[in-house]
Order: C-alpha cells, then sequence, then structure tokens
C-alpha cells in the first residue's frame, strides 16, 4: 500500500492529542444535580447490568473517535493498493512543462493533474518498475534517474514546475531513447497531440501519450508582437500585436498598456469565436523603458496574456549602400532615424569603404567582385561566393518563406512575384529566407562575427517594393544587423547574454527574477549568460557597479497550437508488462469514517 | 435584577383573593382539631364524626335519619395563623429558571394575601436544621420590609425536611394554616416531618417545587454527577436510556409524595418553574385553598 498524500500521516499525532484529552480532562465532566439519591438508584440497577458491555458502552465515543482520526488521515493521504507486477521494465515519465500546461485555474493546471497522474501511474502500473523523470520545456532534463524508490520520484515529479517556454517533445522523447539503458516504454504527460515524430516505428509504439486535457476552451491570446518606429518625423514606436480569440465565445477584454509599471492606455476590444485581430498602439515619445502589454481576460491561460518588451535607447547603424540606384531601398533605409546612409557607385566603392568606417555594407546590382569583410547585403551581386549566376531563373516558383527567422517573422510574403533571379548557394552556417523550387533566392547568417545576407535576385526585379511587407523587412533586417535581438529581448528558455562594460572585477552577479527570487550567476571575462529564463517576466541583473533590465516572453507560437487531443488517450498494454488499475480505497474509508461518526452521534444522543 | 414580581396589577389582583379556613381539616378519627375558629363560622361542609370531635358540632337530624354520626364543618375566618415555610437550601437555587426565585414570588403571593384578609402571617426560611423566623402579622406597612429580606435571602445549606419541621412545630407551636414550599428532594425522607405536622392543629399545604432540569434531565456528555449540596460524586454517563429511567423512577417518587399527602390529609401541589408565577392563584383556587372574596 502507498499513499498519494503521505504528508497527511502526521493528523496521526491527533491520536496522543485525543488520549490525553480524554484522559486528563474528562474527570472534569461533571454535572451538577439537585440530589443524588435517584441516580443512585438507577446506578445500583445498572450494577446488576453487564458491567464489562457498560464500560465499554462508556468508552466507545472516544474510541471512535480515534477510529475517525485513522480513517479521516487515510482518506486524507488517498491510499493506493495494487498487485505486485509480473516483471520489471524500465520506464520513462515525460512530463510536458511547456507554457500551454498551464491550462486551467490555479492548483488545477494541465501540469497539475499530469504530475498527479504520473504519480498514480507510478504506484499502480509501474509501482516495480524502474522509472525515470524527464522534464520537457524549451531543454530536456532528466528530473531523476532509473529508481525504484517510489518516495523519491514522487518528490522529482512534485519538483517539475511549468515554464512560459516552449517544448520539443520530440526532442525528449528521442533524449529517452538515446538513453543507455534504453526504456521498454515511454509515458508522456502532456496537452498536445502526438506529433510525427522521427522515431523509427517500433519505439514510436512504445509511447504513451496521456493527455492532460484540451487546450483552454476559454482563451484569449496574444499570438505576436513587434515595436518598431512609424515613418513621421518624431520617429514615435508603435507596438504592433495579433490577438487571437481562441474560443467559441464571443469575447469583451480591456487591452491594458504599462508605462514602468504605470497605466499608459487602456482599450476596449471585441472579438467575434476565433477571430484573430492585428491591433497597432503608438507610444508617443517613449524611447526607453518597460512597456507590459497585458490583456486583462478571465480566461483559462492567463500565461499568455501578457507580453513584455524594453525599449533602449537606439544604437546608430551606418551603411552604405553600393549602387546605381534603388530609390525604393534609399527611401525605406531613410526612414530610419538611428540610419546613416552613405551612398556610392559600384566603381569606387572600395575607397569609400577604406575612408569611412561603415557598421553594413549593401552591395546592390554590384557587377565587380566582393570581399566580404564586414556585416553586408548583396543584392543580385554577380561576383561573389554565394550567388551561382550560371543559374538564372525568369518567374521562379516560390515554395517556401522562412517565418520563424526574426527578418520575415509577422510578414506576408504570399503575394510576392519575382521576375529574374539567381540561385544562392546557402553556406553551412546560413538560413534560407526564401526556397524556389529550383533553391534558395535568398539566406542569411552569420560567421565569424559577420553577418550576412544575400539575396539572388534584383528588387527592382519583383513586386517586393511595393509590398507592405516591404518596408518591415528592411526594418527586420535594420534591428537583425543592430543585434537587438540578443541584447534585451529573449523568448523564455533562450540563454540571456549579457556583457559587462567597463572593467568588473567580481565573478559573479545576481540576477533578480520576476517573483523576487534571487540567482547567483557566474561573470567569465565581462560576459553574463544567464539560462535561468524559464519564467515570462522582468529580469534584472544587479552587479553593485550596473544594473541591467532584461524581459523574457513567451513564445507565443506553441500556444496557437491546435495540435491537441480531442480526448484522453487510454494508454495501451503491452505484451510483458503487468498493468494494474491502483485501487484508490480511500473512498470507501471516507465511507467507513462517515459510518463511525453516525455511530458516535447514536450513542451520545440516541443511547 | 431583583428576584420578585412587584408589579401593582399583580398586587391588586391578589387583593381578590382569600384563603378559605379549615377546608381540608384532617378526617383522622381522635384528632383535636380545631374545626372553626371564633365566632360566626361560616358552614362548609360535613364529615364522619371522629372521636375528640366535640358534640356540639354533630348534626342530629341527620343521625335521626341516617342512624350514623356528622360532624359539620365550619370555615376559619379573621385572624387565622398563616404560617409560610420556606426551603432555602442549596438544592434550591437550582435551574436554568432559577427555583428559589420562583419559590420567593410564591412567599410573597401569600403573604400578600393573608395580609390583605387580616391574617397573622408568619414567614420562616429553613435549611439545615435551622430557620429564620418573621413574624409579618396583618400589618401591611411591614410587607415592604419583608420583601427586602426575602430578596436578601440566599441559598445555604443542605435539605433536612424532617428536623426542620420538627424544630418549627417545637419552637413555634403553630396552629392555623400552613405552607411549606420546597422540592422536597431529601434522601433522608420527609415523611417523619410531615407526619407531624399532620398531627398537628395545622392545616398543611405542600407545594412541590420543581425545575425543568429536574423533570426532564436532558442527554449531556458528562462522567459524573454531583449533588450541588454535599458536593457529592456519583460516576455516572447521562444516556437517553439513563435519563429515561430517571424520570420513571422520579416520577414515581413524585407519586409516591402526593399519595403520602393525600394519606395525610396534606393538600399537595406540584408546580414547575416553566408555568408563570401569578397562575399559581390559579392553582389555590382550584384546590379550593383561595376564593374570590
Amino acid at each position: 500500500m502507498n499513499f498519494i498524500h503521505p504528508e497527511f500521516l502526521y493528523l496521526l499525532f491527533i491520536i496522543p492529542i485525543l488520549i490525553a484529552f480524554n484522559l486528563f480532562y474528562k474527570g472534569k465532566r461533571t454535572l451538577p444535580v439537585t440530589t443524588l439519591f435517584i441516580w443512585e438508584k438507577l446506578h445500583e440497577e445498572r450494577k446488576s447490568e453487564n458491567i464489562t458491555f457498560n464500560r465499554l458502552r462508556k468508552d466507545i465515543p472516544f474510541l471512535l473517535q480515534i477510529l475517525f482520526v485513522i480513517l479521516s488521515t487515510i482518506v486524507l493521504s488517498q491510499p493506493v493498493f495494487f498487485k505486485i507486477n509480473r516483471k520489471t521494465d524500465k520506464v520513462v515519465f515525460i512530463i510536458d512543462s511547456s507554457i500551454s500546461m498551464n491550462s486551467g485555474i490555479e492548483g488545477n493546471q494541465h501540469i497539475d493533474r499530469a504530475k498527479e497522474r504520473a504519480i498514480q501511474l507510478l504506484l499502480g502500473d509501474h509501482k516495480s518498475n524502474h522509472v525515470m523523470v524527464i522534464k520537457a520545456a524549451s531543454d530536456t532534463e532528466i528530473v531523476h534517474h532509473y529508481s525504484l524508490d517510489t518516495n523519491q520520484l514522487i518528490d522529482a515529479i512534485r519538483s517539475i514546475s511549468s515554464t512560459d517556454t516552449i517544448t520539443s517533445l520530440d526532442q525528449a522523447i528521442t533524449t529517452a531513447f538515446s538513453l543507455k539503458e534504453i526504456p521498454s516504454r515511454v509515458v508522456v504527460f502532456t496537452s498536445k497531440l502526438p506529433g510525427k515524430t522521427s522515431l523509427p516505428s517500433n519505439e514510436t509504439n512504445t509511447v504513451t501519450w496521456v493527455s492532460m486535457g484540451n487546450i483552454p476552451e476559454n482563451n484569449i491570446i496574444i499570438s505576436n508582437f513587434d515595436i518598431r518606429q512609424d515613418f513621421s518625423i518624431n520617429r514615435n514606436y508603435q507596438t504592433f500585436l495579433r490577438i487571437t480569440n481562441d474560443s467559441d465565445l464571443k469575447q469583451y477584454f480591456k487591452l491594458k498598456v504599462f508605462y514602468e509599471d504605470e497605466l499608459y492606455e487602456v482599450r476596449d476590444v471585441v472579438m467575434t469565436p476565433h477571430e484573430s485581430k492585428a491591433l497597432m498602439i503608438s507610444m508617443g515619445q517613449i524611447r526607453e523603458g518597460l512597456v507590459r502589454i497585458k490583456i486583462d481576460a478571465n480566461d483559462d491561460l492567463v500565461a499568455d496574456n501578457e507580453v513584455f518588451i524594453l525599449l533602449e535607447p537606439e544604437k546608430r547603424l551606418s551603411i552604405l549602400l553600393v549602387t546605381s540606384g534603388n530609390s525604393f531601398l534609399e527611401n525605406v533605409l531613410n526612414l530610419h532615424e538611428s540610419v546613416d546612409i552613405d551612398l556610392c557607385e559600384s566603381s569606387n566603392y572600395d575607397e569609400k569603404i577604406n575612408t569611412g568606417n561603415y557598421d553594413v555594407v549593401i552591395y546592390d546590382n554590384v557587377d565587380k567582385e566582393i570581399n566580404v569583410f564586414t556585416d553586408s547585403i548583396l543584392i543580385c551581386a554577380k561576383e561573389n561566393e554565394y550567388t551561382d549566376t550560371q543559374k538564372g531563373i525568369v518567374s521562379p516558383k516560390l515554395l517556401d518563406f522562412n517565418y520563424s527567422h526574426k527578418s520575415l517573422n509577422g510578414l506576408d510574403l504570399s503575394n510576392l512575384l519575382i521576375d529574374k533571379s539567381y540561385i544562392v548557394n546557402v553556406p553551412e552556417w546560413g538560413e534560407t529566407l526564401i526556397e524556389s523550387e529550383h533553391g534558395a533566392l535568398m539566406f542569411c547568417g552569420e560567421r565569424d562575427n559577420k553577418k550576412l545576407l544575400v539575396s539572388g535576385y534584383d528588387l527592382m526585379q519583383s513586386n517586393f517594393p511595393l509590398e507592405i511587407a516591404f518596408p518591415l523587412f528592411i526594418s527586420r533586417v535594420v534591428r537583425w544587423f543592430k543585434g537587438y535581438e540578443h541584447k534585451n529581448w529573449i523568448t523564455a528558455g533562450e540563454t540571456y547574454h549579457y556583457t559587462i562594460p567597463g572593467t568588473f572585477t567580481r565573478d559573479s552577479v545576481t540576477v533578480i527574477m520576476p517573483d523576487g527570487e534571487l540567482h547567483v550567476n557566474s561573470v567569465k571575462n565581462n560576459l553574463v549568460a544567464f539560462t535561468d529564463t524559464m519564467k515570462a517576466g522582468v529580469y534584472r541583473i544587479d552587479g553593485d557597479t550596473f544594473q541591467k533590465r532584461f524581459v523574457v516572453n513567451f513564445q507565443t507560437g506553441d500556444i496557437a497550437d491546435k495540435n491537441v487531443f480531442s480526448k484522453n488517450i487510454i494508454p495501451q498494454k503491452k505484451p510483458g508488462i503487468s498493468e494494474t488499475t491502483p485501487m484508490a480505497l480511500w473512498f470507501l474509508f471516507a465511507i467507513l469514517s462517515l459510518g463511525a461518526l453516525v455511530v458516535e452521534w447514536y450513542f451520545y444522543v440516541r443511547a | 435584577m431583583s428576584d420578585l414580581i412587584t408589579d401593582a396589577a399583580l398586587f391588586e389582583r391578589l387583593k381578590q383573593f382569600s384563603f378559605v379556613p379549615g377546608r381540608h381539616v384532617s378526617s383522622s378519627h381522635g384528632n383535636l382539631k380545631k374545626l372553626s375558629r371564633g365566632t360566626g363560622g361560616e358552614f362548609s361542609d360535613y364529615r364522619n364524626y371522629g372521636i375528640g370531635d366535640e358534640i356540639k358540632y354533630i348534626d342530629w337530624n341527620i343521625y335521626a335519619r341516617s342512624n350514623k354520626l356528622f360532624s359539620k364543618v365550619f370555615h376559619e375566618e379573621g385572624n387565622m395563623d398563616v404560617h409560610l415555610l420556606l426551603d432555602v437550601s442549596k438544592s434550591m437555587d437550582f435551574g436554568k429558571k432559577n427555583k428559589l426565585r420562583y419559590a420567593k414570588n410564591i412567599m410573597m403571593i401569600l403573604a400578600y394575601i393573608g395580609i390583605t384578609n387580616n391574617h397573622n402571617v408568619q414567614f420562616s426560611a429553613f435549611a439545615d436544621k435551622s430557620f429564620m423566623t418573621m413574624p409579618l402579622g396583618h400589618n401591611i406597612d411591614i410587607f415592604g420590609h419583608f420583601l427586602e429580606s426575602l430578596e436578601d435571602l440566599h441559598p445555604q445549606g443542605i435539605t433536612q425536611l424532617n428536623q426542620s419541621i420538627l424544630s418549627y412545630l417545637h419552637e413555634q407551636k403553630p396552629s392555623g394554616l400552613l405552607f411549606i414550599v420546597s422540592d422536597f428532594l431529601d434522601e433522608e425522607g420527609y415523611e417523619h416531618g410531615l407526619t407531624h405536622l399532620a398531627h398537628s392543629p395545622l392545616h398543611v399545604c405542600c407545594l412541590q417545587l420543581l425545575c425543568e432540569e429536574e423533570n426532564d434531565p436532558k442527554i449531556s456528555y458528562t462522567d459524573n454527577l454531583q449533588d450541588i449540596e454535599s458536593n457529592r460524586l456519583i460516576n455516572f454517563n447521562l444516556t437517553r436510556s439513563t435519563c429515561q429511567k430517571y424520570m420513571k423512577v422520579f416520577k414515581q417518587h413524585i407519586e409516591q409524595f402526593k399519595t403520602f399527602c393525600l394519606l395525610q390529609n396534606i393538600l399537595y401541589l406540584n408546580l414547575s418553574t416553566t408555568i408563570p408565577v401569578d397562575q399559581f392563584i390559579i392553582n389555590l383556587v382550584q384546590q379550593g385553598i383561595c376564593k374570590r372574596k
């Protein structure tokens, strides 16, 4: 027999208190009467009755009290009984602790139910199995290695908490099967449907998916957000939000914008079922500081209702645009207040580069040979190692856009038409942005601290400059070159890197978490690398001589994932494994304790 | 808060009542009881002739018709001695509706009726073997002082009915009408004292006062019962069955007392603190002790 909540066994300490109470206090329970001689007559009569029974009957309420305490303790500690399994196996429990597991009310979220179900299975089916516990968040973490010690395993399961990160369950499952001791079964506790796995089919069969329920039925999601400067003279910041009503109900709620924790703007929002709506919020003259946007909706998953943006004084970017004339690109770049543009013809750009100190060089339709020695953008450049001028394609059919990359995230390029393009050779360190049926047309990447974006087609040979996405794309690219993404704005689970300016002699800094908890983080060569970013919110690095803030946001794509269970999937039995359902006897004990109460009441009142 | 109900309307109502003298004189043959006092007594009833009855009260006309001797019985009028005996032992200080408080009001009512009807009233409170006496006479002026004394009475000692009554008889040599208010729950019994009372030249009326807790004890989580007079403890657990048995035995005890009073020609009146005090006068009228003027 095991207990799901063994901590309640401490209630048994009430019994000695009851005994002491009964022994010492009992004698004081005296009822005054006017005369005793009538009672004494009765007393004599009772003496002639069965004395032993009378004594027992007198003590029955006390015995029932003890019995009631014992039964109540058993009820609360929830014992489970099970049969001994016939065979010992190695089983891995994978508990999804991504943001979607935060669904539900506090205390009964998917993650809580997952842990409870895992403990039940541990005490039931897998009592005699060697069980390993894996936490699947942005990283896969082995919480407890194979063990037969259920108490330790229960503690390990209970120690798992949800995060605001996304989860790759495939990665966790792959980790489980990569272990030296390959498990005979993997049990995944999640709220998602099993996706396509890269596992061999025989291994896939040993994976049991245990659903923790549907995605929240009533959920409003900030499914995407971005911040950029507008095209006005003042270059004010604008926040772009995409909000999705992922429920069957019409939703009314308030959208609140806070600047440095003070309410900045409130908007009433109405959304029809399953509507996705884009909102733009003007930030006025705000140039730096913390902006928090919150949906004030009482929905099932609150973690996806809040995003944080930390604005810093904008870094200036000096760009040399080598072109024989590209007014679209020039105008769009000029819209960025923080960008200084210098123009030159392709004939004399070498001299210009040598004399100027440019952060980025854009080669637009340059025929000469190009040696990339700084951050660069190559647009239909002829003489370079990345553009294959032998493969010119007319009206290429576009197959895929890498919207997950920061430069294309949130853009719509479905209407993009290209008249003519070269194929680009994507190096190992590069990431394809636009893919055609003949090969990549655009890629970007970073090598030796140099960033490079290569486009195989001339912008003027496409309708891209006419698309709304074009200025946004250039804006993203500019920001990518500025390197803001890795400064103060990361998604949950990512490692935050910060280089402490100047001389820093200490070997550690203190990181203050969003919930106020303090973490001491080591510093090497002035570099802080902080990994415990599982929760969304504002983090502060305190190094005595400096203070630095950064924000962590949840990964929006995970919430909108519809790939979830429509109903519970019951684990299927596998030959060779004896599975028993834990017999939850607490209900029986609850009935017995109620019975004890009734009998006690009878003895006191009715006897 | 005052123990007594000093309501002007109540006293106004009490003025309408008077005691009926000699109504319950013993029928025991040979008892030399004074059937009527003074002159001008009002004929009340007949009873069988007993040895010691005066010959002048024999109704010879009835004897001529039935060949049996009957004595005439007369009401006593005016100047009758009225003795009020109150048990102030600790057992009277009991009950949610306190018995002693209730008994004090009964004493007040009886005293007032006596005084306003020109009777010679004497109040006594007893506990243990001793008693405190306060002659009131028929002077209404002393009634206020009597009420103050009544208020100041506190429960004390244990009930010793027999010895208290005998002492009273010995010291006061009373005659007339005697009311005794007590719970009559004395371990040593009441028979000896009451028998002497019954054989004295007194018309005795026993008012047995009980409270709800005595008549119908509630089940409670208890282990001991304690006598509030002697502080003696007995080990006892109150259950429904024991309570039922107690009530049965208690009723038997009451019935025995009632029968004893009947046999001794003592008027018995059972009072409960749950009944309003002024209701008590109605009981007196119903029992023929009082009448409307």
